[in-house]
């Protein structure tokens, strides 16, 4: 007896510890979804990349085919388009290869690719926020060197500064939008206010909201708070804080830029910022704004701007995908025009867009550099731009414009800004997005918010070891 | 001379067969992690440079002087002590009447009991429903029974962010503490009652002189237990509030999540090694001091 319950206890014990580490094991194809995934969609934001945590793949199981590989993508929910699920589908046809992909929240992919990446061999392809900032997010040594791949040369001349690494080397490839940053809105309810031109100033601009408020049933402008799509708000910032290129020049900008970084600049001390703020701040002292914002999600955004409950969302292309896929009827009733700053017509913001990155320890680099090749290709470009029209990346790909880009010759030559400020290593993006709810609910005013993101700075800044902190 | 033989050999090895696994499963998941947080929280590690370099004690101070921190620290502890006390109250307030001879107290027991052994993401979204200000469930009520003077702004007044996560908290886990002095009223022998009826007791004498006392032991641990679960709480803020609207709800482990999620790891261990000082620096006096209590009232 004594010796058949040592025996049970044994087993038990063994089975146990397999149990234990069977669930460390990696799988070959799975798709889950974690609390954050359901956070996200019982909050409303389906496309939210804050919340959303799944593990994907094109379709069937990634399971490459008798001679194939399968290459690992980390990639976070947003920017995991429907356009870039079909190029995975055309390239894993074409070549019987497989891509897994792994979605992660947006504010723990850097966590999450920096540790696959420092214990090594894990990753092969990833995105980044923007093609050419992703540095200031990862060592550049993460990334693999594309500058001699085929495509190089074919791309756009006005695309190759806007994805240069600081080195001069070019190390990944938009497969999002570039982003133009302004105010999409509804054609229909502008004639409805009486609205026959678009505002020139901020005073033409706050004209109109008073129109739209008073002559139509649509609030004027949407502003999305709710946790996961401050961003919404922080786009509708980065639009006006952009007009520093306008008011200082480009080369005293990027000085700027660096004198941040340096610590010898505060935001506090840049007036065109608080200008900006402040602005943000009078749209909802007049009530221009919706109301519900702090509850307000991208998902409602796009609900408003396609019913017309709103009749302007500040916003770039990334919308139009969603955005018209439920609401196709709209496109022919959509405008769009920049922010306008003081007595300015506005900046143009422009943002590279989520970039597609090979990594340098990539386990299966052939395959990988293929996959991007693919992407770059010619072939695919004109598929990929009928299907995400606005990316306009090749010299020989036919280019094809969305509502957005369709508007933006009309101002390229007045208010053209060719960098954002994703270069400045100490930037506080998501600390900003939280401390717009607080602007937005009152609880500090534009110089507070601009304060918060100086303290913000000098953590990073002294984290990071710079010069100056 | 007695011959040893292997059955007289002391039964320690088949312990160990068993007890080695665990220690090393503990060892590798628990101990060195912790150890290596101490020395990171030490170092300048982050996710933008491939090198660590020691920078000691200056970033404690960093952290400390962190105008966030501060506010994060008065949330954790506004919510640390109202979950305990507002739990602590209710779950002897619910075992007493759950000990009574009430004819579904079973059932009644495995309802109040249910909600410790739900998703806490889930009740993340079910309370992020209930308490919207716009379309939640509460001020829906609330403005349909003419009551709309009473609809908050909830998750998203900064004001009342902290405390709808413990209200979250406290309809969570209230059942477990319930189960802690149920199994503390249950060890009360019956005779203490019985002798304080025949000398004319009454209800609250009975309470106060027998059943509190006797019940010390299962304070002191759901008091100690709450402590230490509301000081390091994280899943119940984030799944709720995020620590917004802003950073009004943010308490030590969301903010040092905050940090981590930045590529900032060293400053976010830092917040980690203070906030494990903090408890230990709490409750192990607290504790010493229930336990002398506990002598004295049993």
């Amino acid at each position: 007896m004594r010796k058949s319950y040592k025996l049970t206890a044994l087993l038990l014990a063994v089975l146990m510890l397999m149990a234990l580490f069977m669930g460390c094991s990696q799988k070959s194809a799975a798709t889950t979804t974690t609390a954050a995934a359901e956070t996200a969609a019982a909050s409303g934001d389906t496309t939210a990349a804050a919340s959303a945590d799944t593990t994907a793949t094109s379709g069937d199981t990634a399971t490459a085919g008798p001679n194939g590989v399968t290459i690992n993508f980390l990639c976070v929910n947003e920017n995991y388009t429907q356009a870039m699920q079909d190029c995975i589908s055309r390239w894993e046809k074409k070549t019987g290869n497989k891509v897994d992909v792994q979605l992660y929240p947006a504010e723990e992919f850097i966590t999450v690719l920096s540790t696959q990446m420092m214990s090594g061999g894990t990753v092969d392809i990833f995105r980044s926020d923007g093609t050419k900032y992703a540095e200031t997010a990862w060592p550049i040594d993460y990334f693999a060197d594309l500058s001699d791949r085929p495509w190089v040369s074919r791309l756009n001349k006005n695309i190759v500064p806007l994805i240069s690494f600081s080195d001069g080397t070019i190390r990944g490839v938009p497969y999002m939008n570039t982003e133009y940053l302004g105010f999409l809105y509804r054609k229909s309810i502008f004639e409805k206010a009486g609205i026959t031109d678009l505002p020139k100033n901020w005073t033409e601009f706050l004209d109109d909201c008073e129109k739209i408020k008073t002559k139509t049933d649509a609030i004027p402008v949407n502003i999305s708070c709710a946790n996961g799509s401050e961003f919404c708000t922080t786009h509708l910032m980065h639009a006006l804080f952009s007009n520093v290129y306008n008011v200082r020049g480009v080369d005293a900008t990027k000085q700027l830029f660096k004198d941040i970084d340096a610590n010898k600049v505060k935001f506090a001390d840049i007036p065109e910022y608080k200008t900006s703020l402040d602005q943000i701040c009078e749209l909802r002292d007049k009530g221009y704004i919706t109301t519900d914002f702090i509850s307000s999600t991208y998902d409602m955004a796009i609900e408003r701007l396609g019913t017309g409950k709103v009749a302007m969302h500040p916003c770039g292309d990334f919308i139009l995908e969603p955005l018209l896929s439920k609401y196709p009827d709209i496109e022919n009733d959509l405008g769009w025009f920049p922010v306008p700053y003081q007595d300015t017509i506005g900046s143009v913001p422009v943002c590279t867009g989520s970039g597609l990155h090979v990594a340098a320890n990539a386990p299966h680099m052939d395959a990988a550099l293929d996959f991007v090749d693919y992407y770059a290709s010619a072939e695919n470009q004109d598929i990929y731009n009928q299907d995400t029209p606005g990316l306009n990346l090749f010299s020989d790909v036919p280019a094809s414009n969305n509502v957005i880009t369709a508007n933006y010759p009309t101002y390229q030559d007045i208010c053209f800004t060719e960098i954002d400020e994703a270069g400045v290593k100490v930037w506080p993006e998501m600390d900003a997005r939280s401390d717009i709810q607080e602007m937005m609910l009152g609880e500090i005013d534009s110089k507070g918010m601009l304060d918060k993101m100086d303290q913000s700075a000098a953590i990073t800044g002294k984290s990071l070891g710079l010069e100056g902190w | 001379m007695k011959t040893r033989t292997l059955r007289s050999r002391p039964a320690i090895r088949y312990p160990m067969t068993f007890i080695i696994p665990a220690m090393a499963v503990y060892m590798i998941f628990f101990f060195y992690p912790t150890v290596s947080g101490f020395y990171y929280a030490l170092t300048n590690w982050n996710s933008r440079s491939t090198t660590i370099r020691y920078v000691g004690f200056s970033q404690f101070l960093d952290v400390l002087k962190n105008p966030t921190i501060e506010l994060a620290f008065k949330n954790t502890m506004i919510y640390s002590i109202t979950i305990t006390v507002v739990k602590n109250i209710l779950a002897i307030l619910l075992a007493l009447a759950l000990n009574a001879k009430i004819r579904s107290r079973n059932t009644l027991r495995a309802i109040y009991f249910a909600p410790a052994i739900l998703n806490i993401v889930a009740m993340g979204l079910v309370f992020q429903g209930l308490l919207n200000p716009d379309f939640g469930f509460v001020n829906t009520a609330l403005r349909a029974m003419g009551l709309g003077f009473m609809a908050n702004g909830w998750i998203t007044d900064p004001k009342m962010a902290i405390y709808c996560t413990a209200i979250m908290e406290i309809w969570r886990a209230t059942g477990i503490s319930m189960a802690i002095y149920l199994a503390g009223l249950q060890s009360i022998p019956q005779d203490y009652y019985e002798a304080a009826t025949l000398d004319g007791a009454h209800g609250w004498s009975k309470f106060t002189g027998i059943t509190l006392p006797l019940l010390a032991p299962a304070v002191t641990i759901n008091v100690i237990l709450c402590l230490i679960y509301g000081f390091r709480m994280f899943e119940v803020i984030y799944y709720l509030t995020g620590g917004g609207p802003g950073d009004s709800s943010q308490v030590m482990q969301t903010l040092a999540y905050k940090y981590m999620g930045q590529g900032l790891y060293g400053y976010s261990a830092t917040i980690n090694v203070i906030l494990v000082v903090f408890i230990l620096v709490v409750t192990i006096p607290l504790l010493s001091y229930m336990r002398r209590r506990d002598s004295r009232l049993m």
